[in-house]
């Protein structure tokens, strides 16, 4: 046969596309031909196939070589098409058979070694969603194509143990003695077998890892601050954006650090996702398990937009918003960002992803993470209290947070200010709560917002509209009796006023209350109100 | 006469023999032209045909057809028609062939010792 076929799959962005790679030898002189808009990394990849497959033993006919890959209007990157090519020109050199519908991701070395690539978990589920079955990757990538459940995982460390389990008549002589491929579930290596009964063993679940690890920061270092603390486990529990406005060495970033620690873990979509991210922007073989830990970002304020909303020259990166997915985004001295950084936050704030166009092709990232902010509140940052011991004049004074643009700070519903410990008491007195203790509550919470609201198909009283807490979960004009004067005399506006109901039922559902009363809108308002002083 | 010329016109002889037995009618023998050699031109049937012959000992330095380059083949192309100009043979159709010839051996065999371990013989290469 003159034909060989084989898989592969390349990202554009977090799309893996499952691509057909087709080889065919023509009676002509040697020649490498790749169709299908390879880019240069791609067209390299045709010079370490021959180097590899002539150090296996094998070789490729001295003919004209023509690959190519479809769907041939993609453009295509990377060296993750290696071993796919190489299989199907074996293919059509008659060298391998049974190519066809298996996927194999992995780069080539000279040498004939399989080398781990990036993105190996979203390429995966995007060649399962595609209906492929079984995959064929290095052994390095092997414990994360198999958190992909459901799909047939095998690892191979060199390209003659792949080229065994397809021989042909024609080439098992050469391959004799060479180990066969390692079949992989998410709980590890498997047994080494037979390509005969290779559909045989099931992929069992996968393995999670545990929710919070015990070396991470927690918050019973965090002495004193009872009121930033209970925004911290409010703006955990209802994932509500948090602003924390303070002097320095109040303990704003002590308390951000400490946020990641108290969200719940992941569910199997979001662990799954945000792992899939961590694949496409970490190193190869970085990833083992998936993450239930949400993730947290703190990019510095030096960072620019590309950094942040994500970029790079061909096919955009992603940045700190995607990476922080279903995670913790803290900007700490925010106003210390360049501004059109903080104001690119404003997209993804509303729609939970960031759509990135560049001339080869645009790409959308996911972008749901949860925003926490921390500012002095002026150059000083003195300005707190009386303010007597600020050094900045009024002009400073109102630019600085003034870089904070209202159309972001409007997205955040829960804004306070966070004083020094005020008295040795506070300072050096018993350690409060754990993250985990804070943790079981918030964990309560949340159940209580998911029945709460399954009914609008929301999870979290953040994503409450105005209509809806005005509508069906109107709260009884008792209860909101001094928020009512407050808009009547204009002291908060209507979308204030919705922030605080959004608060207000967060906070009950903190204490365990069917809904709000008096109390909860009251200090829901106290929250809201006690960065306004400054 | 040096080794590597020596290999080489064994290898030309091999091809003309294995062209014959192939239905080639041999025409000339290294046709040489201030601009260059064309190893075979050979009748198969209508066309004309020039034959590059390519000889190795060995394979440790790859295929021998993996020697002809673009470039040699564009040279070919074009030897073929000076050799069509210098003759008036224009009327008749043209192709390049290649002949690709693997030897086993010592570089200097005796007589009979050269055993052709493989002859790859490539039809209308452009």
């Amino acid at each position: 046969m003159t034909m060989g076929r084989a898989r592969g799959v390349v990202l554009i962005g977090m799309d893996g596309h499952l691509i057909d790679v087709e080889a065919d030898i023509g009676q002509s002189l040697p020649a490498f031909i790749l169709l299908g808009l390879p880019d240069a990394s791609l067209r390299e990849s045709q010079d370490r196939i021959r180097s590899a497959a002539k150090n296996t033993g094998i070789g490729l006919p001295a003919r004209r070589l023509t690959v190519n890959l479809l769907p041939a209007s993609l453009p295509k990157s990377g060296s993750v098409l290696d071993l796919a090519i190489l299989m199907s020109a074996w293919a059509a050199d008659g060298k391998v058979q049974g190519t066809q519908d298996i996927v194999f991701l992995a780069e080539l070395g000279l040498d004939g070694r399989l080398r781990p690539v990036r993105g190996v978990l979203p390429a995966v589920a995007a060649a399962q969603a595609a209906g492929a079955e079984t995959v064929i990757v290095a052994e390095q990538n092997a414990q994360e194509a198999a958190l992909v459940p459901g799909m047939d995982v095998f690892a191979a460390s060199h390209v003659v143990q792949v080229a065994s389990a397809f021989a042909t008549k024609d080439s098992a002589a050469v391959l004799h003695d060479v180990p066969g491929l390692q079949h992989w579930t998410a709980a590890g290596h498997v047994s080494d077998q037979e390509q005969s009964d290779r559909r045989q063993t099931g992929a069992s679940e996968p393995e999670v890892s545990s929710p919070a690890k015990s070396d991470e920061l927690d918050l019973a270092d965090v002495r004193g601050q009872h009121e930033a603390r209970f925004a911290l486990e409010l703006a955990a529990a209802g994932r509500h954006h948090l602003l924390l406005i303070g002097a320095p060495g109040a303990g704003k970033t002590m308390l951000a650090e400490r946020m990641a620690g108290i969200l719940p873990p992941l569910d199997d979509r979001a662990a799954m996702e945000a792992t899939a991210i961590e694949s496409i922007s970490a190193e190869p073989q970085a990833v083992s398990e998936l993450r239930r830990i949400p993730p947290f970002q703190a990019p510095h304020h030096s960072a620019s937009m590309a950094a942040m909303v994500g970029g790079g020259a061909r096919i955009a990166r992603p940045g700190a918003v995607t990476r922080a997915h279903q995670g913790v985004l803290f900007l700490d001295e925010a106003p210390e960002f360049p501004r059109h950084a903080l104001d690119a936050l404003r997209q993804p704030l509303e729609t939970g992803q960031i759509s990135l166009h560049r001339a080869a092709g645009s790409v959308t990232y996911p972008a749901r993470f949860q925003l926490v902010l921390a500012a002095n509140p002026c150059p000083c940052g003195l300005n707190v209290g009386s303010g007597t011991r600020c050094r900045c004049s009024v002009a400073q004074r109102r630019n600085y947070l003034a870089k904070l643009s209202g159309p972001l700070l409007d997205r955040i519903d829960l804004q306070i200010q966070v004083d020094r410990p005020r008295s040795a008491m506070d300072a050096l007195g018993p350690p409060g709560e754990t993250s985990a203790q804070v943790r079981t509550r918030v964990l309560a919470a949340r159940e209580a917002q998911r029945q709460r609201l399954a009914r609008w198909d929301l999870v979290t009283n953040s994503q409450a509209s105005m209509q809806l807490l005005t509508g069906a979960l109107r709260l009884p004009p008792r209860a909101t009796a001094h928020m009512d004067s407050a808009l009547d005399h204009a002291a908060i506006s209507l979308r204030g006023y919705v922030r605080v109901l959004r608060l207000a039922w967060t906070i009950a559902d903190i204490a365990g209350m069917n809904q709000p009363g008096a109390d909860e809108v009251d200090a829901a308002l106290q929250l809201r109100q006690s960065a306004d002083r400054s | 006469m040096r080794a590597k010329d020596k290999t080489g016109m064994l290898g030309e002889e091999i091809a003309a023999q294995y062209l014959s037995t192939q239905g080639h009618t041999i025409l000339h023998r290294r046709w040489r032209c201030p601009r260059g050699e064309l190893d075979l031109i050979t009748h198969d049937g209508e066309q004309l045909v020039a034959v590059e012959v390519k000889t190795r000992r060995g394979s440790g330095f790859g295929s021998p057809l993996e020697a002809v380059t673009p470039q040699k083949l564009a040279r070919l192309h074009r030897l073929l028609l000076e050799y069509c100009a210098a003759e008036n043979r224009f009327q008749s159709a043209r192709r390049v062939d290649v002949v690709a010839i693997v030897l086993s051996g010592s570089s200097v065999p005796h007589a009979g010792e050269h055993l052709v371990q493989r002859l790859e013989h490539l039809k209308d290469v452009s």
